[in-house]
C-alpha cells in the first residue's frame, strides 16, 4: 500500500502555517487603541469662556497645549484634503431652516497633520482630538481665530446617548 | 548546488508553465496597483486643482455643476447671475477678496474664462501662483472700450499653437470680434492650463445679447472672507437669496470623493476575488508540478538530500514565481496607470502616476508571502515523499 501523508495531518500542519501567515499579515494593521483619558470640551464651555467671567476664561486657557476632544460639525473651509477645516456647533451647510450660523466664539479652527480618512457628511457630528489652543491669533493663510486645535485627528462620533424607555420614564418622573 | 539554483533550474525546466504562472501573478498585481494609483491620482488631481478661494457663488442649481463648471471646467456653466452680486460681495465687510468669473464659449474646446486681473494675483494666503511664460496679462479695459485681449493657459497655447499677437475666433458670428493673444501662462497643473482668459468687458462685448444688457451677466464669484468663521453665515445668506447659491468647493469635492469611494469599494471586492483566483492558480500549478516530480524528489532523497532541502526547494520555487510576478506586476501597474493618465490627462486630472509609495511595498511583500504560502502544501507533500515507494519500478 502506498503511504501518502494522511490529509488530516497535512492539513494540521498546514493550519499552523495559515495561522502564522495571517498573523504576519494582519498584526501590523491592528493600531494601538487607547484614547480614553482625553478630556472633552464642549462648545458651551467655549462660548462661556468669552461671555462669562474671567475665571472661566482662565479655565479654558488652562487647556492650552493639552490634548482635548471636541465634537461638532465639519465645515470644509480649506483644501479638500481636510488639512484645515472649521468645527462648528451647528450644521451650517445643511440649510436646515432654523439653525442660524454661529460666529467665531463657536467655531474651532482645526489643523490636521496626518491624512484624514472619513466619509464626509455635513449633517454628521465628528469627534476631533487634538492639541487645544485658545486666544486670538492670526494665521497667514486662514486669518484670525479664537480657538484652534493642532495636530488633530478625526473620528466618527457616536452621537447622543440612547435612553431606554424605562430609564427615560424614571428620570422624567423625578420631581 | 544551493536550494535556489536547484529551484531556478526546476522553474526553467518547465519554462512555459512557470512563465504563465508568473504572468498571471503579474496581471493580478498590476490590476491592484493600477486601480489604486489611478484612484489616488484622480483624487490628488482634484485636490491639486482645487481653488484657493473658500466660497463659490453662482446661480441656483446643482452645487456639483457649479464647482465642476467654474473651477474644473469639466461641466457646462451654470446660468448667469448679475454683476451686482459681485459688487455687493466686494463691498461686504466680511469679504476680503471677491473675483468675478464669466465662463462661456470655447476655442477648439479650450474654455473662455472671463475675469479680472485679481484672478492671477498672488496673495499671502494663496498657494497657487500664476507666471507668464511670454507676453503680458490682458489690459484692464473699460466696458465701453473692450480690448479683446486673451491670456492663454500653457496647454491651450501648446495645443492650439497660438503665438503672442495672433488673432483667433471660433464660429462665424465671432469673426467680427477676434481675440488677440497678449500673454501665455506657465503651467499651473490645474484646469487653468486649458483655459483662455479674457477681460469681462471683452467677454460682454463679444456677445450681442450681453452688449445690450443694462446689468451685465456673470457666471460665478469666488470669495475669500476676512474671517473663516464668517463662511457659514455668508453661505447661508447667499443660499437663502432668491437668485444665488453659495457652495464651499471643498464640501462639493468631498461629496464627489464619497461617491468615488462607493465605486472603489466595489472595485476592491473584485480585486480581492482576482487575488484569490491568482493564489489558487499558483497553488494548483505548484501542486501538480510537485506531484509530477515525486520520482525525481525520491531520487534526490536517495542521493542524500535531506527532507528540509526538498521542502526548501519547492518553497523557493513558489517564492521565486511570486517575486518575479510581483515585481513585474508592480512595474506593469504603474505603466498602465501612466498610460491611462496620458489618456485622462486631457482633462487635467491624474497626478504622479509614477510615484511609488509604502502601500505598494506592502502589496509586493504580501504577494511574495502569499505566493510562498501557496507553495506550502505542495512543499509539505514533497517533504513527506517516501523514497522507497516512489523509486519502485513504474511498471
Amino acid at each position: 500500500m502506498r503511504r501518502y501523508p494522511s490529509p488530516t495531518r497535512v492539513i494540521g500542519e498546514f493550519r499552523r502555517f495559515v495561522a502564522a501567515g495571517f498573523l504576519l499579515i494582519f498584526v501590523p494593521i491592528a493600531a494601538p487603541a487607547g484614547s480614553a483619558e482625553i478630556e472633552r470640551l464642549t462648545f458651551a464651555q467655549l462660548v462661556d469662556s468669552i461671555r462669562a467671567d474671567s475665571a472661566v476664561t482662565e479655565t479654558i486657557k488652562s487647556y492650552n497645549g493639552k490634548q482635548v476632544a471636541i465634537q461638532g460639525f465639519i465645515v470644509p473651509a480649506g483644501a479638500p484634503d481636510l488639512s484645515f477645516f472649521l468645527l462648528s456647533r451647528v450644521s451650517a451647510l445643511g440649510n436646515y431652516c432654523c439653525e442660524a450660523p454661529v460666529g467665531q466664539d463657536e467655531t474651532v479652527y482645526v489643523f490636521t497633520t496626518k491624512e484624514v480618512n472619513i466619509t464626509y457628511d455635513p449633517l454628521r457630528i465628528f469627534r476631533i482630538i487634538g492639541v487645544f489652543e485658545a486666544g486670538m491669533r492670526t494665521d497667514a493663510t486662514y486669518g484670525p481665530s479664537l480657538f484652534r486645535m493642532h495636530d488633530a485627528r478625526v473620528e466618527e462620533a457616536f452621537g447622543a446617548k440612547i435612553f431606554k424607555t424605562e430609564e427615560f420614564r424614571a428620570s422624567g418622573s423625578k420631581p | 548546488m544551493t536550494i535556489f539554483t536547484v529551484a531556478v533550474k526546476y522553474l526553467r525546466g518547465r519554462l512555459v508553465a512557470s512563465t504563465v504562472t508568473a504572468v498571471s501573478i503579474a496581471l493580478g498585481v498590476s490590476l491592484v496597483i493600477a486601480s489604486v494609483v489611478l484612484g489616488r491620482g484622480i483624487r490628488d488631481g482634484f485636490i491639486a486643482g482645487a481653488t484657493d478661494y473658500n466660497l463659490v457663488i453662482g446661480a441656483k442649481g446643482s452645487p456639483t455643476q457649479l464647482v465642476l463648471g467654474v473651477i474644473f471646467r469639466m461641466d457646462l456653466a451654470t446660468p448667469n447671475i448679475e454683476y451686482t452680486t459681485y459688487r455687493d460681495l466686494q463691498q461686504d465687510p466680511r469679504v476680503e477678496t471677491a473675483v468675478p468669473i464669466g465662463v462661456g464659449d470655447a476655442f477648439r474646446g479650450f474654455r473662455y474664462v472671463a475675469t479680472n486681473n485679481v484672478y492671477f494675483a498672488a496673495f499671502p494666503w494663496r498657494h497657487k501662483t500664476f507666471a507668464l511664460a511670454a507676453g503680458r496679462f490682458f489690459s484692464d479695459d473699460p466696458p465701453s472700450k473692450p480690448a479683446y485681449e486673451a491670456v492663454l493657459g500653457a496647454e491651450a497655447a501648446r495645443s492650439t499653437g497660438l503665438q503672442i499677437g495672433d488673432r483667433f475666433y471660433e464660429g462665424e458670428e465671432m469673426a467680427e470680434y477676434p481675440l488677440t493673444v497678449a500673454g501665455i501662462l506657465r503651467p499651473t497643473h490645474s484646469a487653468d492650463d486649458r483655459a483662455i482668459f479674457l477681460s469681462l468687458p471683452s467677454y460682454w462685448g463679444m456677445n450681442e445679447v450681453a452688449r445690450g444688457m443694462a446689468v451685465k451677466p456673470l457666471t460665478a464669484v469666488l470669495v475669500r472672507p476676512k474671517r473663516m468663521s464668517d463662511l457659514p453665515s455668508l453661505n447661508r445668506e447667499l443660499n437663502v437669496a432668491a437668485d444665488t447659491q453659495a457652495v464651499l468647493p471643498s464640501a462639493v469635492l468631498l461629496t464627489i470623493f464619497n461617491m468615488m469611494a462607493v465605486a472603489e469599494n466595489v472595485l476592491k471586492m473584485i480585486l480581492a476575488i482576482v487575488g484569490l483566483i491568482v493564489l489558487l492558480y499558483v497553488f494548483v500549478a505548484m501542486y501538480s508540478a510537485t506531484m509530477e516530480r515525486r520520482r525525481e524528489i525520491a531520487t534526490m532523497r536517495a542521493l542524500g538530500a535531506r527532507r528540509a532541502t526538498v521542502f526548501g526547494i519547492i518553497l523557493a520555487e513558489s517564492a521565486g514565481l511570486a517575486t518575479v510576478g510581483g515585481v513585474a506586476g508592480l512595474l506593469a501597474g504603474h505603466a498602465i496607470a501612466y498610460l491611462a493618465g496620458l489618456v485622462l490627462g486631457q482633462s487635467g486630472l491624474v497626478t504622479n502616476p509614477l510615484r511609488f509609495n509604502l502601500f505598494e511595498l506592502a502589496v509586493l511583500v504580501s504577494v511574495i508571502l502569499l505566493g510562498t504560502f501557496a507553495g506550502l502544501l505542495p512543499a509539505a507533500l514533497a517533504y513527506r515523499t517516501e523514497v522507497a515507494e516512489n523509486l519502485a519500478p513504474l511498471s
